[in-house]
């Protein structure tokens, strides 16, 4: 006679979640950000420092740099705007569909930087057009501390913004 | 055919040379701004490139400043010239592809013109940029 | 139906200034017909900040930092230009091991240059794995900088007289690792990168003459591709290049491939220079007593270095005070920019992207 496998019992009761459908929607948000590459100056390296080997950005799952503003929701501004480049930079914002986050990267964006006495090209932070998130300080910041900005965002986005 | 030679048809007076002090083996300062096309083609056929061309604003005058050097062995060399504040200088880019974007930089700084240049154009400073930033008259509005 | 009007011959096509294949924003008008491009035209000044015209309100310690931040890839070699004019004009000389410290850092900076170019330049052309190997090899050197530094990128090391600390027992225990592994790592990325898709893409496009380099004042790879034998550090030697044995790799035809082929041979000369100088490096003040507020005297002073780029000259105009009366910065990438409208008619348009990478420019760097 053959002998019967046992069937395993499984309450289908343990497989069934109930959340709020905001709590899953932001989960799914923050988990895969998808940066536009936006690297100005010398704040970018440290970005692509932060994407290569050593200090991963994939496994927080941002790590897919798009180049076309349409397919990317985060815009890491990176190095020092000028007033030449300034309106580019508000048509790019705008190209990006909702929701959509602005990490500032480094002294330039956030208040000129080196340059915020008498450099008449520089546009003295990106916050005077563009609404910005997250804050990463630094003359350039360390890839560290991206990732700490990056965690920032992730929770302030977990929270519902 | 040293420096001094070539430009022994020109009217000029010799500057100061001291290479290990200022960086030039020779310097010169031209008188007749009409030369400076002649010179250059001079010194291209002797092998020289142009270095770069630069200015200063001396508060009365704009001195323009063109630098040459030969590559095998440094021998720089430079030549100045004073012009007054929006004035005329024949363009060298027929001489010197580089000079293009030399001048126009100059141009965009300085206000002065080059006759004969193919594409003068503002090449650094923002769309809408008003007067010429490098002069010593020029403030920013702000701060 | 007459249909000949209504087909569009030629329209244009913007690259940039946001464009995932430029270094930097840089923004190149292509008028193209079909794939093929007709003329270019390049726009400059979206990295402008008007650094020249801040100079003159700043004075001479001040604007140290503010010069890493033009080559920020390679940021000792232009600190070493400017600290190089005042110390002529001050006729300051630094003691012998500063000297060699100079020279070592200088080149780990010109072997992590060329190291990000190689990778960014394989990683616009579609390989993403020389990207990761060669940055692994940047981040051992970066750490060596912070070691001695306290920063990794932009790190205002040099002063007047000397460098701003010495060097450490750790840092040479990491050099020496260093220099152990970065032959076969070069050789192994070579193997990998030179398949017969680069090979296809790079070889026989984008010809340089050598009218070309006097005509447009070429330097640095770019020249040397090309066959012409110029260098700053055997033409114009300063400091004390002119006590280490190495060569200067040449091109032949001047193509793409003649560029890359240049600076990954150069990688190797730096090394063999920084193992002639840690052999050679003598005990010593690493720097001399310099004065705490800098004047410079009236007058003009012109200094040239070789930088990852080419020629780097700094002209400083003093006229007594504690602030520059004129600074200019001669940097070789701006005139090597310059033949890029030259180069691009005829070819397509993913050549125009092999091409603009093979003349690497850093863009803060020509806007100054």
């Amino acid at each position: 006679m053959v002998k019967e496998i046992e069937k395993i019992e499984t309450p289908y009761v343990h497989n069934v979640k109930f959340a709020v459908l905001e709590d899953v929607l932001n989960w799914a948000r923050k988990n895969s950000l998808w940066p536009a590459t936006f690297g100005l100056a010398c704040c970018a390296i440290e970005m692509m420092a932060a994407g290569a080997a050593r200090f991963d950005l994939d496994r927080f799952g941002a790590g897919v740099f798009r180049p076309s503003p349409r397919q990317a929701d985060l815009m890491i501004v990176a190095g020092t705007v000028t007033k030449k480049m300034a309106p580019r930079v508000k048509t790019l914002y705008e190209q990006m569909p909702a929701p959509k986050y602005v990490i500032a990267l480094g002294a330039c964006s956030i208040s000129g930087g080196v340059f915020s006495k008498n450099a008449y090209g520089v546009v003295k932070g990106v916050d005077s057009f563009l609404p910005v998130d997250v804050y990463v300080p630094g003359c350039p910041p360390r890839p560290e501390a991206l990732i700490y900005g990056l965690l920032e965002l992730q929770k302030k986005i977990k929270e519902g913004k | 055919m040293s420096a001094i030679e070539l430009l022994d048809s020109y009217e000029k007076e010799v500057l100061e040379q001291n290479y290990e002090k200022n960086g030039f083996n020779h310097s010169f300062l031209l008188r007749k701004k009409e030369d400076v096309v002649d010179l250059a083609k001079k010194f291209k056929d002797e092998g020289y490139f142009l270095e770069t061309i630069t200015a200063v604003d001396k508060k009365d005058k704009i001195r323009l400043i063109y630098i040459f050097n030969k590559m095998p062995k440094v021998h720089r060399t430079a030549i100045y010239l004073d012009v007054n504040y929006e004035d005329d200088v024949p363009s060298v880019t027929n001489v010197f592809k580089s000079a293009d974007w030399f001048e126009s930089e100059v141009y965009d700084f300085f206000g002065v013109k080059f006759s004969g240049h193919p594409n003068l154009k503002r090449l650094l400073t923002p769309e809408g940029m008003e007067g010429y930033p490098l002069l010593k008259s020029w403030k920013a509005e702000e701060d | 139906m007459d249909t000949e009007k209504h087909i569009l011959k030629d329209f244009y096509v913007n690259m940039g200034p946001q464009h995932p294949s430029t270094h930097g924003v840089l923004r190149i008008v292509l008028k193209v017909e079909g794939e093929k491009v007709i003329s270019s035209e390049t726009v400059l000044g979206y990295a402008h900040r008007g650094v020249e015209k801040m100079a003159e309100s700043k004075t001479y310690v001040q604007m140290m930092p503010v010069m890493d931040r033009f080559d920020y890839v390679s940021s000792m070699l232009f600190e070493w230009g400017y600290v190089g004019c005042m110390e002529k004009a001050l006729g300051i000389t630094p003691p012998e091991r500063a000297e060699y410290i100079r020279v070592i850092m200088a080149e780990l900076n010109r072997i992590g240059s060329h190291l990000l170019w190689a990778g960014a330049f394989l990683l616009d052309l579609g390989a993403f794995t020389p990207f990761l190997w060669l940055f692994d090899a940047r981040e051992r050197i970066l750490d060596m900088f912070e070691e001695v530094t306290g920063q990794r990128m932009t790190n205002n090391y040099f002063k007047v007289g000397g460098v701003a600390d010495d060097l450490t027992p750790e840092f040479f225990k990491m050099l020496d690792e260093f220099l152990k592994m970065i032959r076969g790592r070069m050789a192994e990325t070579e193997t990998l990168i030179e398949s017969i898709i680069f090979l296809e893409r790079v070889k026989d496009i984008g010809f340089i003459s050598k009218e070309d380099v006097i005509n447009y004042s070429l330097t640095g790879p770019v020249a040397r591709g090309s066959g012409v034998n110029y260098d700053i550090r055997k033409n114009e030697p300063y400091s004390i290049y002119h006590k280490f044995d190495f060569e200067i790799p040449l091109g032949e035809k001047g193509d793409c491939y003649d560029r890359y082929k240049v600076r990954m041979k150069e990688v190797i000369q730096s090394v063999r220079i920084i193992e002639q100088a840690v052999a050679s490096i003598p005990e010593g003040p690493y720097a001399e007593k310099a004065p705490k507020i800098i004047k410079l005297p009236e007058g003009e002073y012109y200094f040239a270095v070789e930088t990852s780029r080419g020629l780097l000259g700094v002209y400083l105009v003093s006229d007594g005070t504690s602030n520059p009366y004129r600074f200019k910065l001669r940097d070789p990438a701006f005139s090597n920019l310059s033949i890029l409208d030259t180069l691009l008619p005829g070819n397509k348009i993913s050549d125009v992207v092999a091409i603009l990478g093979s003349i690497d420019v850093v863009i803060p760097e020509i806007d100054r």
